[in-house]
């Protein structure tokens, strides 16, 4: 076996060498012969002719010699694929659209495929998380407990195996003079033990370190060890000091350990007393997850943690939080709403795919017919069964080959493409990357349409007629009027309406979306806020103090037009809703639950908000003996429809901590009206459609007494008066906002060295963030109905084109019996938009039934929208025309006799 | 019918290959020539078949090729025999006189 390897790779080495060899041979054999003949007595020419007649053939002989050689079917194959190879790119019309089509096709089907599958597919980068459920409320927001809530669904759940209870703040890292901020999560020992956490260094928390008394410990990120620790050996034992308390190190965190936020990097045991059962919906402050015990589902969950919260109802009234609770899988509450979404996307890239294998369909059938003259020559010359359906074979594979590559190579931009334009607004997006199953699905596609493609044709047509397919006469009408090619068409022309229907559809709704009354103005507002250490401001009161200073100090600052403050910013993520109401009795029908906004006297200025009626607060406002407020016009609509709101009274609620914590009703004077800051800028907390109004108090304000549960939280003794504190500062500037951000530091540390500004932005960024989402989507979908229809105008050129060639003759004898120029030019459009038009209809009956589907994708535009669907059927159709339009121009140009002489 | 008559064709011809190069080296066309001899022009071997044999059983190694200047001073490529080329030609002598044995009994019985 090895000397035939030796022999094998001799073969294929020295080719060149053994052909030499063997064309010596063959020719001294034949001189040989020939000196035989001549002594024999024949005349040279006579002696040399019988030479050859003996040998048999000079190039059958050597054939009959390689075909014996050992690896001649490795050298037959190569030179089947230079041959392919060669042909491919000779005929580059037909390769470079060919390529280019399962190109597009790829990389739309693998970049979308891949986001679906890093969001939908892929698990969380956990262990323990396919058990994981988070535990929300009936429309998807966190379902917000108070300790001694949770611990009683606790004991009472059979359901799951553990419950974790946890919150997250923003709190101060000290190491040594610089201060720095983190996000911070403080969690109770069982969210370790749900998560089956294996921590890289050290142990996690303990189950009783996590009541109250328990040791001051934490755990902290493999991120937060190298970046601020230096990765230090001996980092475990060792002290840190987090909001104010020392802390010891206990372990380290792996990197993909990213609960319940991506970037938390200190955890921390929860010591919260659990204590007596308390009412106070200001201790509800703290989230839950749990993993479900095996054996159990998620609606058993659900079912059973309803008849708890029902049970708890009855016997402590008013404690459980105002929503039902839900259950989901982790995953899926990550992922959300945006489920559609992604489905809707992945839907985008199989159409484009199926367009782009519908046209290398069309292409490959289109190049086999062209073929048969070739494919008869090689029947003539003897070539085999295999041999014949090698060649399109290769082809195929060929060029399917380098359409993958250059499809992966453009997956891979468009895949980064998209991440930047999402700008982090749709959930897990940043996770996608090309994997191995995205590529491979679509090379697989892309390859095996090529090749049935390339095949099919090699197998219907007969081998019968020879004579005909060498002489290149007319075909047989039954190949002009392929069926399935007019299939292929109509289906290619019906994705794209579909496709570009959807883009329509997002186009107008970003277009809606730009133009809504915000009724505030976001050019030149910068936005920060002042990260307030615990440690130096435990209580609301120290802060408002530094806001009001920071405030008098901004205003005064060159450049500056005015400034505010205030605790919800329009196009954030932060907004409360409280229920207000027109009357002191809180069962009254006449309230509603509103976004409650606490907001500085500047504020409205500096966010461009106008006054409608009434007046701006004043500093007087805080102390005085009423409290009062201003409402946005739908409020005044709602309580008042048809009298002047100013000296009226409404009513809310505010908390006083007890031994049981009474509401306190606290009448509020309103003082102005200004309008609605538009419901959609609070989208993400509302939902859609829902009214809720908004007020504003001033900051300073009474808001109630601070209950037992937050003040170990926040640090402050229970029972201190509460005030107010807006705390997100609007500076309007004259000019480019960010000009002004060095400026405001200076002003923070003329103030307090330990208070840094964080989270300078623009109101500007802030709302393309907010429309990122719908950007992203209406891109997508553009570049995608956009792809379509170059896919689709390929397709029906090519074919067109090639049915014109095909039909020269017909063409030809039509013009010498008499035809005009027109008429050629008429037939050979109809007959292509015939085939169209059936495409079109049947795409805009599917694009309307479907784009209900996509329907929490839009904005304010139906999915039946006729001037969009309308416009997509007038591009599509001139698109079909201009591909029909020159090779019936061309058709119109033969010239009859030069086409019949050439039969 | 026709498979296994090509490989006795085949079989028949490598053997008649290697006796006449038991002999003395000899070039393709001298190779032809003699088998014609020696089977008494029974026997006319077409180059078409001759050259593949040839390189065929060279690869196998039981005949080796060098150039050499002919009778008539040209350049041609003499085969030889090789030691496993010799053993070859026994051993297909002995399988040859066995086969002709036993066919020989079974047409002269019955």
């Amino acid at each position: 076996m090895p000397k035939r390897l030796f022999i094998l790779l001799r073969n294929l080495l020295s080719r060149q060498k053994i052909e030499r060899d063997l064309d010596e041979e063959i020719e001294s054999s034949l001189e040989i012969l020939t000196q035989e003949k001549l002594k024999a007595g024949l005349l040279a020419s006579e002696a040399r002719r019988q030479a050859l007649i003996e040998l048999g053939g000079v190039d059958q002989v050597k054939e009959e010699v390689r075909v014996v050689r050992i690896g001649h079917s490795i050298d037959a194959l190569t030179e089947e694929v230079k041959f392919a190879a060669r042909s491919v790119l000779q005929k580059r019309v037909f390769a470079s659209g060919a390529v280019l089509t399962c190109a597009i096709g790829i990389a739309a089907l693998t970049s979308v495929f891949s986001l679906f599958r890093s969001a939908l597919i892929q698990p969380l980068p956990f262990e323990g998380e396919e058990a994981l459920i988070a535990v929300t409320d009936d429309r998807g927001a966190p379902y917000s407990v108070s300790p001694p809530y949770y611990l009683q669904l606790t004991q009472r759940s059979r359901s799951f195996d553990k419950i974790g209870m946890y919150a997250t703040k923003q709190v101060d890292f000290r190491t040594g003079e610089t201060r720095e901020w983190l996000t911070w999560a403080s969690v109770t020992a069982s969210v370790f033990e749900m998560l089956k956490t294996r921590p890289l260094r050290g142990r996690v928390f303990g189950a009783g370190e996590d009541l109250p008394g328990g040791p001051n410990v934490a755990m902290i990120s493999a991120a937060f060890w190298r970046n601020r620790l230096g990765g230090q050996e001996d980092v475990l034992g060792r002290q840190i000091e987090i909001g104010g308390t020392g802390r010891a190190i206990i372990g380290i965190l792996p990197d993909y350990f990213r609960f319940p936020a991506k970037d938390v990097e200190v955890w921390t045991p929860l010591h919260v007393d659990f204590g007596p059962i308390l009412d106070n919906p200001r201790a509800r402050i703290f989230q839950m997850a749990a993993s479900l015990r095996p054996g159990f589902s998620v609606d058993q969950a659900a079912a059973e943690l309803r008849y708890n919260v029902g049970q708890l109802d009855r016997e402590h009234p008013g404690l459980s939080p105002s929503r039902e609770p839900a259950l989901m899988h982790y995953r899926d509450y990550v992922v959300g709403n945006y489920r559609p979404a992604y489905l809707v996307l992945l839907l985008a890239g199989l159409f484009v795919m199926a367009i782009a294998c519908a046209n290398v369909t069309n292409l490959f059938a289109i190049r086999s017919v062209q073929r048969r003259r070739e494919r008869a020559l090689c029947v003539v010359l003897g070539a085999g069964r295999g041999r014949l359906l090698a060649r399109p074979l290769l082809e195929a594979l060929l060029i399917s080959a380098a359409g993958s590559v250059l499809g992966a190579l453009l997956a891979w931009w468009s895949l980064t493409y998209m991440k930047v334009l999402a700008r982090e607004s749709i959930p897990r997006l940043n996770e996608a990357a090309i994997g191995l199953e995205g590529i491979g699905l679509a090379t697989a596609l892309a390859v095996t349409t090529a090749v049935i493609a390339s095949m099919l044709s090699a197998f219907k047509s007969p081998e019968t007629s020879l004579a005909s397919s060498l002489s290149m006469t007319s075909m047989v009408s039954s190949q002009n009027r392929s069926p399935m090619r007019r299939f292929l068409v109509m289906l290619q022309f019906a994705l794209a309406v579909i496709l570009m229907i959807g883009a329509g559809l997002m186009i107008r709704s970003l277009h809606n979306l730009l133009n809504i009354g915000l009724n505030f103005n976001p050019d030149n507002v910068l936005t920060f806020s002042p990260k307030l250490p615990p440690s130096l401001y435990p209580s609301n009161k120290k802060r408002l103090e530094f806001t009001e200073r920071l405030e008098q100090r901004l205003s005064s600052l060159p450049g500056v037009v005015a400034v505010g403050a205030t605790n919800t910013l329009p196009l954030g993520i932060l907004a409360r809703r409280m229920s207000i109401r027109a009357e002191k009795d809180r069962q009254t029908e006449r309230q509603l639950s509103s976004i409650s906004c606490v907001v500085s006297s500047g504020y409205f200025r500096a966010m461009g908000i106008p006054m409608l009626r009434g007046r701006y607060f004043t500093e007087f406002d805080r102390n005085g003996k009423e409290q009062v407020v201003i409402i946005d016009e739908s409020l005044a609509m709602h309580f008042w429809p048809n009298d002047n709101p100013i000296g009226k009274q409404l009513f809310v609620d505010v908390y006083r901590a007890g031994p049981r914590p009474e509401p306190e009703a606290v009448p509020l004077s309103v003082v102005g009206v200004v309008p609605t800051v538009t419901r959609h800028a609070f989208k993400r907390v509302l939902g859609s459609g829902v009214e809720t109004g908004q007020y504003y108090r001033p900051s300073g304000c009474y808001m109630g007494t601070i209950p037992e549960a937050a003040s170990a939280l926040i640090g402050v003794k229970p029972g201190t008066a509460d005030v107010a504190v807006a705390a997100i500062f609007a500076v309007r500037t004259q000019g480019d906002p960010m000009r002004l951000a060095d400026a405001v530091r200076h002003e923070f540390s003329l103030l307090d060295k330990e208070v840094v500004p964080s989270g300078f932005t623009t109101i500007e960024n802030l709302w393309l963030d907010f429309s990122a989402e719908r950007r992203f989507y209406m891109t997508v979908l553009n570049i995608f109905g956009l792809y379509a229809l170059l896919l689709a105008a390929v397709g029906i050129y090519g074919v067109v084109a090639f049915s014109i060639s095909q039909r020269t003759h017909e063409f030809g004898v039509r013009v010498a019996l008499g035809a005009k120029a027109p008429q050629i030019f008429r037939l050979v459009m109809l007959e292509g938009l015939r085939w169209v038009v059936t495409g079109t209809a049947v795409g805009c009956f599917a694009g309307m039934a479907l784009s209900r589907y996509i329907s929490s994708m839009l904005f304010e535009v139906s999915g039946r929208d006729a001037f969009t669907i309308g416009s997509c059927i007038v591009i599509l159709s001139f698109v079909a025309f201009l591909g029909c339009y020159f090779p019936a121009r061309r058709a119109t140009r033969l010239d009859p006799l030069a086409v019949l002489r050439a039969e | 019918m026709g498979k296994p008559k090509t490989d006795l064709v085949r079989g028949t011809l490598d053997l008649l290959i290697l006796k006449a190069l038991s002999l003395e080296p000899l070039h393709g066309v001298g190779i032809s020539r003699r088998i014609h001899r020696i089977t008494k022009d029974a026997f006319r071997v077409s180059f078409g078949s001759l050259f593949p044999s040839l390189h065929r059983m060279e690869e196998k190694g039981w005949i080796v090729a060098e150039w050499r200047m002919s009778e008539n001073n040209r350049r041609a490529k003499y085969y030889r025999l090789t030691h496993a080329g010799r053993e070859q030609l026994k051993n297909e002598e002995l399988d040859w006189r066995r086969v002709v044995k036993v066919m020989s009994m079974a047409i002269e019985s019955a």
